[in-house]
């Protein structure tokens, strides 16, 4: 991979992060009317809401305003919320390792199932595991998560009462020491097995949720590489020479199956993101998406917006993390794009 | 259809169903047991039964009709969308990709640009930014799908542009506006109708995701998203009333899903015609 393919690579990131940050500040500063009356309140003297206006910079040119706007992010300063009247940085930053645990278990648990559904698909292509495989991804891609969520909340919580249904913390239990900001890793690290124990349990549920909904589009793009990297001369040399059927897939045909795998699961951050924000109000995760529907019912700006850039930041790195992970791991198509 | 149904099964199943889901959509009004606002303080929250087929909710409407009309205000949401985008996206894929040099590189960057966003978190914003309502999340939806359209349109303008019967017509004096409309847009509306297929169950799937947290259709409203979001209240009880809704989102996404997924392989025969190897 060249220096100049990198370097490519971070200036359109740069050109994203520019693009995410235009949009919140219209979004925030152009399309709700006029945020000094919002502010203010709706029996506000005129003077009192000239007076914000001033203090808030909002007489000045919409070029201006966006400049401070944008000098303030870069800054780590995301205004203050409206409700708590708390930095919104401040609050995100607290809430966020909540949804990134989440999101994290959901997703290793969709590769783990997905990865190997996918490949035993391909492998006994048009056999009864291809076709369950098949019928879990499309019912997977077309299965509402907020519904996924009530089912298995009635079912595992409701019916059976194995699993606890709300929050990350049963109430006999005090938060593990804060290291990682991820339970299950901190009360690893505390040693605690009771409180690791009521960690997952916890996270079970909405974990579980978003992995059922994420693992179709695992199940779909493994298959297919899969088909197509068995088709290849190689593993029909590899067979032919003797090898075992097993050392073959899971050696020389999987190592390649996975490299389309990367691109997708940096496109399901996104779905993974927003469908946090879905599965955290069933479950009262308490996480970004909690805090960020509370806000949006509030109409208080500054924290929708917060999140939105944080967000959208997440996910142009991963992005382009995987981007440059794709070409270290096909050398073909590094000079390509 | 025997053979068609064998050789590409997801084509006729999810054809089957989209056509069932649409029917039954077209036909609500007279086919619904119920009118869906019709209170009946006395059947609350009713199990299901041979009347009530999904049983009642909390002010005893009948929730089967309600599903039966909150599928046409789902369906029209998600067809809205696709529409919207579609049409929006080819007419600017076309244009940029016919027109090429600066236009076309800045047109593109824009658009590679709104693809590279987490694309329901901004939605959601720009919904709750822009006052919650179903027009205005499917506005929202829709803007944010556009360049999916764009791209395809615009690769398919590029290949047009260099074959002869376009050559011929820009050299007989045509202009602009009608190699676009005469030879370009209609040759490319078969691929982006393949598009339009792939993206409306997620289009559905988005509006009623947006109206369960309460930003899309608003509740004297029916709609799909807001049925299953009203009977949270109830899933540990009368687990019908969210369960029902949230089915018949589930097979009509499904439908759509493999009808998609299906004409893609129609139309590309290469992809489904590999056999393993060993």
């Amino acid at each position: 991979m060249s220096a100049a393919a990198v370097l490519r690579r971070l200036a359109g990131l740069v050109m994203v992060v520019f693009g995410v940050t235009i949009i919140t500040f219209l979004i925030s500063h152009v399309i709700p009317g006029d945020p000094a009356q919002m502010l203010a309140g709706p029996r506000a003297s005129a003077e009192a809401v000239a007076r914000i206006r001033t203090e808030l910079g909002l007489d000045q040119p919409v070029l201006v305003q966006y400049g401070r706007y944008l000098a303030a992010l870069l800054h780590g300063d995301f205004g203050v919320s409206i409700v708590t009247g708390r930095p919104v940085a401040q609050d995100l930053l607290q809430v966020f390792p909540a949804t990134l645990e989440l999101i994290v278990a959901a997703l290793a648990m969709a590769v783990v199932v997905g990865v190997l559904l996918g490949t035993l698909a391909a492998v006994y292509r048009g056999g009864a595991i291809d076709w369950a495989a098949r019928l879990l991804a499309s019912v997977s891609v077309s299965m509402p998560a907020f519904w996924l969520a009530l089912i298995l909340l009635l079912l595992f919580y409701g019916v059976l009462d194995w699993l606890p249904g709300d929050g990350r913390l049963g109430v006999a239990f005090d938060p593990p020491p804060t290291v990682t900001g991820f339970f299950v890793i901190d009360a690893l690290l505390a040693g605690d097995a009771a409180l690791l124990r009521d960690v997952l349990a916890h996270l079970a549920l909405p974990a579980t949720t978003l992995a059922i909904a994420t693992v179709g589009g695992v199940i779909r793009i493994v298959r297919a590489a899969m088909i197509g990297v068995l088709n290849e001369d190689y593993i029909r040399t590899a067979i032919a020479s003797g090898l075992r059927w097993r050392t073959v897939v899971f050696n020389h045909a999987l190592r390649n199956a996975l490299i389309p795998l990367v691109t997708v699961l940096g496109l399901e951050a996104a779905a993974l993101l927003f469908g946090s924000v879905v599965v955290e109000t069933v479950f009262v995760w308490p996480g970004a998406g909690s805090y960020v529907l509370g806000a949006i019912f509030a109409l208080d700006f500054p924290v929708i917006m917060g999140f939105t850039v944080i967000a959208s930041l997440v996910y142009v790195l991963i992005n382009t993390g995987v981007d440059l992970l794709y070409r270290v791991l096909n050398p073909q198509i590094g000079e390509v794009g | 259809m025997p053979v068609l149904f064998t050789r590409n099964p997801s084509l006729v199943i999810g054809g089957l169903l989209v056509g069932l889901v649409l029917l039954v959509a077209v036909l609500a009004p007279w086919i619904a047991p119920f009118p869906p606002d019709t209170i009946a303080l006395d059947a609350r929250l009713l199990p299901p039964d041979a009347t009530h087929w999904a049983g009642t909710d909390e002010i005893g409407r009948d929730i089967f009709s309600r599903i039966l009309w909150g599928l046409r205000t789902s369906l029209l949401a998600g067809l809205s969308i696709v529409i919207v985008a579609s049409v929006a996206g080819t007419l600017i894929g076309s244009f940029s990709g016919f027109v090429g040099g600066v236009v076309d590189a800045v047109v593109m960057r824009l658009m590679e640009m709104v693809m590279a966003l987490p694309g329901l978190v901004v939605a959601m914003a720009l919904t709750a930014a822009l006052g919650a309502s179903l027009f205005n999340a499917v506005l929202a939806l829709a803007v944010l799908a556009i360049p999916y359209y764009a791209r395809v349109a615009r690769a398919e303008a590029l290949a047009l542009a260099t074959r002869p019967f376009v050559q011929a017509s820009r050299v007989m004096g045509a202009g602009l506006g009608r190699q676009l409309m005469v030879n370009i847009v209609p040759n490319l509306l078969g691929q982006v109708l393949v598009v339009m297929t792939l993206q409306i169950g997620g289009a559905i799937l988005a509006v009623a995701a947006l109206s369960f947290i309460g930003l899309g259709a608003q509740p004297p409203a029916v709609e799909l998203g807001v049925l299953v979001n009203t009977g949270k209240r109830f899933i540990l009880e009368q687990w019908w009333y969210s369960l029902c809704p949230g089915l018949a989102i589930m097979v009509t996404v499904l439908g759509f899903t493999l009808l998609g997924d299906g004409l893609r392989d129609q139309l590309d025969p290469r992809a489904n015609r590999r056999s393993l190897a060993g």
